[in-house]
C-alpha cells in the first residue's frame, strides 16, 4: 500500500506525474477501505466463533437436563462437524465468504475438543488431571493436521495454547503422582517454581518447532505462529521471574532438622527428569534450527542462540535456586528480561516487523509499571506515588505513542519503496 | 489450497477419534458385567466438565491383611481386584495381584498410596458427573445410602454406570 507522504514526495522529486499521484492515491484508498473492511469481519467472525465455541464448552461443562446422552453426542457431533463442513464450503469451495468460513473451520476445532470432553462426561470419566491431559492429547491430535492441511493460522494458535497446556498439566502431574509427592518439597513453594521452569521450556520448544517449519516456504506463516506463542510464553514467565514477589514469598531453603544449619530444599527427582529430558529436547531442536535451518540469517541463529541461552539460564536457575540467594536470581532474570526486549525490538526493526516491535514495547511498558510498584511502593506518600506513578505512565504513553509511530511510518515507507522498486 | 479429499480425509480423522472413543467405553458397556458398589463420596468442580461427586469406594482402601502371599505393592503401579458378587450384586474383593486374571470377574485399578497394613486404589471411576438442575441431591450423597452400578468388562475396565441414592437411581429421583 502507498503512503501520501511517499506519494507526495515522489510527484516533488517528479518520479511521477499528477495523474499518476491521483491514481496510486485513490487505489490506496479503496485497498486500504477493503483492507480495514475485511480486518473487521475477521474480527467480527472469529470473535463469534470463539464466543459460540465457550457457549457450547460451557453447555457441556454445565450438564443439560432432559436430553438423552446418544442425542447429546449427535447435536454436538452435527455442530461440529456442520461448522467444520460449511466453514470448508465458504473458504475454499464457494470461496464467497473466505474469513467467516476460516472463522467456522476454527469453530469445528474448538467444538472437537467440546465433543471430546462431553464424551468423557457421558461416560463418567475421572475428573483427574491424567484424564483431563488425555483428553487435551485427543483434542490435540485432532486438530494438528488441520493446521497442515488448511494452513489456519488461528487453529495453529490454538494448537500452541492446548501444546503448553498440554505439558504443564503433564508433567505438573507426574511430579505430583511422583513417589515421594509433595512431601518431598514440604510445601508447594519449589513446585510453583519447577513449574516455571518446565512452561518456560515448552515455549522454547514451542519457538524451535516454529523454526523447523521454515522448511517449507509454504509452512512460514504456521512458523511465526508457533514462534510467537512460543516467545510469549517463555517471556512471560521470564516477566514473572523478574519480579520481587516470586523470591520473597517463596523461601526455598529450610532449617535442618537435626543442626538447625539452613539447606536448600532439593528439588524432586521426577521434577529433575522432566525438567532434563525437556530441557535436552529444547536444546536438540534449537541446534538443529542453528546449524541445519535453510534460514541461515544472522537474526534466525541469534534467536535460537538466545534461546539456548535462556534454557541454559532456566536450568542453572533450576539446579541452584536453594544454594544461589533468589535475590541474585531476582537481578538476573531482571537483566535477562530487559536483554531479550532489546534484542526483540532490534529484530523487530530490521525485519521491519510492527508486531515484535509492538510486543517489545508493550512488556516494556508493564515492566516499567510493576519495577515502578515494586522499588518505590512504600517510598512515597500514597497520593505522591500514585500522582508520581500516574505522571510517568501520561509522559510514557506520549513517548511510546511518538515512537511507535514514527517506526510505523519508517516501515511502511521502506516497504513501499521496496514495492516501488519491484 | 485443501481439497474435497483432504477434507473428507479429515472429517474421518476426527469421526475415528470421537467414534474410537466412543467404541472403547461401549464395548465396557455393552460386554461387562453389572456389579454394585459401596460409596463414600464427597464434591468438587471440573472446568470443562461441570458439577461432579467424587466418590470413594469401601474397595477404594484394600485391608493387606485379609490376603496371603501377597507380592509387594508400590505407588502408580497397576493392581488387579477380583470381585465376588454377594446376594444383592454387591461387589466384593475376594483377592487382588499385580498380573492379569486369567478368568472371572475383576476390577483393574492403580495404587494410589501403600502402607503397612493397607493400599489405595483409584479405578478411573471416581467422578460422577451430575446436571445443575440436580446439583441439590449432592447434600443427600452424604446423609443417604450411596451406591454406585458399575459395568466391569473381561478387561477390568471399568465404567460408572449410574448412581443409586437409597436403592433408587439418581435420575430417576
Amino acid at each position: 500500500m502507498t503512503d501520501k507522504k511517499q506519494v507526495e514526495a515522489w510527484l516533488q522529486n517528479g518520479t511521477i506525474n499528477q495523474d499518476q499521484a491521483t491514481k496510486m492515491l485513490s487505489d490506496s484508498e479503496v485497498t486500504k477501505s477493503e483492507e480495514s473492511s475485511n480486518k473487521f469481519i475477521t474480527i467480527i467472525s472469529s470473535i463469534g466463533a470463539v464466543l459460540f465455541g465457550i457457549g457450547a464448552i460451557l453447555f457441556v461443562a454445565l450438564n443439560w437436563d432432559g436430553i438423552p446422552d446418544f442425542l447429546k453426542i449427535i447435536l454436538l457431533l452435527g455442530l461440529t462437524f456442520g461448522s467444520y463442513f460449511i466453514g470448508y464450503i465458504l473458504t475454499y469451495k464457494n470461496k464467497n465468504y473466505p474469513r467467516v468460513g476460516a472463522a467456522l473451520t476454527f469453530l469445528g476445532a474448538l467444538l472437537f475438543g467440546a465433543s471430546v470432553f462431553l464424551i468423557a462426561q457421558i461416560y463418567n470419566l475421572n475428573s483427574s488431571p491424567e484424564s483431563t491431559y488425555s483428553l487435551l492429547f485427543l483434542w490435540l491430535l485432532g486438530v494438528v493436521p488441520v493446521v497442515y492441511f488448511y494452513l489456519s493460522k488461528p487453529i495453529a494458535s490454538l494448537v500452541s495454547l492446548l501444546f503448553i497446556i498440554f505439558i504443564t498439566l503433564f508433567v505438573g502431574t507426574e511430579i505430583g503422582k511422583s513417589s515421594n509427592g509433595f512431601s518431598f518439597f514440604s510445601s508447594y513453594e519449589r513446585f510453583f517454581f519447577d513449574m516455571l521452569i518446565i512452561v518456560i521450556i515448552a515455549g522454547i520448544i514451542l519457538f524451535a518447532i516454529g523454526g523447523f517449519h521454515y522448511y517449507s516456504e509454504k509452512l512460514k506463516p504456521i512458523a511465526r505462529v508457533y514462534r510467537l506463542f512460543g516467545l510469549r510464553v517463555s517471556l512471560l514467565v521470564t516477566f514473572v521471574l523478574s519480579m520481587n514477589f516470586v523470591y520473597s514469598l517463596f523461601s526455598f531453603t529450610r532449617y535442618a532438622y537435626d543442626t538447625s544449619a539452613v539447606i536448600a530444599l532439593p528439588a524432586n527427582p521426577t521434577s529433575t527428569l522432566w525438567v532434563t529430558i525437556l530441557g535436552i529436547i529444547a536444546l536438540i531442536f534449537s541446534v538443529i534450527n542453528i546449524f541445519f535451518n535453510f534460514v541461515h540469517t544472522k537474526i534466525f541463529i541469534a534467536e535460537n542462540a538466545i534461546n539456548i541461552g535462556l534454557l541454559v539460564l532456566s536450568f542453572f536457575a533450576y539446579f541452584f535456586i536453594g544454594p544461589v540467594s533468589g535475590q541474585a536470581f531476582h537481578i538476573i532474570f531482571n537483566i535477562v528480561f530487559i536483554g531479550i526486549l532489546l534484542v526483540m525490538l532490534y529484530i523487530g526493526y530490521q525485519n521491519r516487523d510492527m508486531t515484535v516491535v509492538n510486543q517489545a514495547l508493550g512488556y516494556f511498558s508493564v515492566f516499567i509499571v510493576v519495577k515502578y510498584f515494586e522499588w518505590f511502593w512504600g517510598e512515597f506518600n500514597p497520593y505522591m506515588f500514585f500522582m508520581v506513578g500516574g505522571l510517568i505512565l501520561i509522559l510514557g504513553g506520549v513517548a511510546l505513542e511518538r515512537k511507535r509511530r514514527q517506526i510505523r511510518i519508517k516501515f511502511k515507507t521502506a516497504n513501499a519503496s521496496l514495492e516501488y522498486a519491484k | 489450497m485443501p481439497n474435497k479429499k483432504i477434507f473428507i480425509i479429515l472429517a474421518i480423522f476426527w469421526l475415528l477419534i470421537l467414534g474410537g472413543f466412543i467404541a472403547y467405553k461401549e464395548f465396557t458397556l455393552r460386554t461387562g458385567t453389572e456389579v454394585l458398589l459401596k460409596t463414600e463420596p464427597v464434591d468438587p468442580r471440573d472446568l470443562f466438565r461441570g458439577n461432579y461427586v467424587t466418590l470413594r469406594y469401601k474397595i477404594s482402601t484394600i485391608d493387606l491383611s485379609k490376603f496371603s502371599n501377597l507380592p509387594t505393592f508400590t505407588p502408580n503401579s497397576v493392581v488387579y481386584a477380583y470381585l465376588s458378587k454377594d446376594e444383592n450384586n454387591y461387589g466384593n474383593i475376594v483377592n487382588i495381584s499385580t498380573q492379569v486374571p486369567d478368568k472371572g470377574l475383576f476390577i483393574k485399578g492403580k495404587i494410589e498410596s501403600v502402607n503397612s497394613t493397607s493400599i489405595r486404589v483409584t479405578y478411573g471411576i471416581e467422578s460422577y458427573f451430575i446436571s445443575e438442575k440436580q446439583g441439590h441431591k449432592i447434600s443427600s450423597f452424604r446423609s443417604g445410602d450411596v451406591d454406585a452400578k458399575v459395568i466391569i468388562d473381561n478387561f477390568g475396565h471399568a465404567i460408572l454406570k449410574t448412581v443409586l441414592l437409597n436403592n433408587k437411581d439418581i435420575n430417576t429421583l
